[in-house]
């Protein structure tokens, strides 16, 4: 049982220790290189800077819609698609 | 000082000690050599936020020993879907990762890596545990500080890391 202990203990205490591989460091700053890059981080910017005012631009339409638009009646609104498609709003048949 | 240059002083001084320890967790010299790249890029990352509490160089073992825990994890899942990858038709990853560590002599090596797959099966405490001790050849003061728990139980995790690695080997 000893035996086997420090046969353990041997075989373990046994394993060198080996140089990293030349070439890591320069892989290691290509990485950063790439993550840090300007260019990700201006497009980045720009996309959601793009995107902002495009949601601020809806945003601004559907409120303006809706305190303009819905502020028709219901008969110019009915006339304004009556006309539009060339419609007679009155219901008599014959008029003058 | 350019970042390139710190980094690279603290690589110089490290890089061995991240190189080994991972060989040592993860037993082959590809995954080593990516999780050292990893724990460097971590190091450039997070020196901001390092308190110095604690020396760098612990800082960067406890980086070390949780990327390699984690990629071990990884492992474990990928594992479990192992038959998705036995479909694909030209996978190179079989879920098995070759024994390949390279401060083995040769005429050693099936017994240590034997026993370094019987390390591998203990509760990542106890291996930490062992693997810093019996591999790295560090004192129980400095594993305790590594590992922020008390050098009695660090006495304890070894006893018992060994009597389970005594049971897994055949006693």
């Amino acid at each position: 049982m000893i035996q086997r202990e420090i046969n353990i203990e041997e075989n373990l205490n046994r394993i060198a220790k080996v140089d990293a591989p030349p070439f890591l460091f320069t892989r290691i700053e290509a990485k950063i290189a790439t993550e840090y890059a300007p260019t990700s981080r201006s497009y980045t910017g720009i996309s959601i800077a793009s995107s902002c005012i495009i949601i601020a631009l809806n945003i601004w339409l559907i409120s303006n819609v809706e305190s303009n638009d819905l502020k028709v009646e219901n008969n110019d609104a009915i006339s304004i698609i009556s006309n539009s498609i060339g419609l007679e709003e009155s219901n008599q048949l014959y008029y003058d | 000082m350019s970042s390139s240059i710190w980094l690279q002083g603290i690589y110089n001084e490290h890089n061995s000690m991240v190189y080994n320890l991972a060989l040592n967790y993860l037993h082959n010299t590809q995954d080593a050599e990516e999780t050292t790249q990893d724990v460097f890029i971590k190091v450039h990352q997070r020196y901001e936020n390092f308190n110095h509490s604690s020396s760098l160089k612990t800082w960067i073992y406890r980086i070390t020993i949780n990327h390699c825990l984690d990629v071990i994890k990884a492992r474990k899942r990928f594992k479990r879907f192992g038959f998705l990858i036995e479909i694909l038709p030209d996978s190179h990853f079989k879920g098995t990762v070759e024994f390949n560590h390279p401060g083995i002599e040769l005429e050693q090596k099936e017994a240590t890596q034997n026993i370094m797959n019987k390390i591998a099966q203990l509760p990542q405490k106890q291996q930490t545990a062992l693997i810093l001790k019996s591999i790295e050849g560090l004192s129980q003061k400095e594993i305790s500080v590594i590992m922020e728990i008390s050098e009695k139980a660090i006495e304890s995790l070894l006893s018992r890391a060994r009597s389970s690695l005594k049971e897994k080997l055949g006693n």
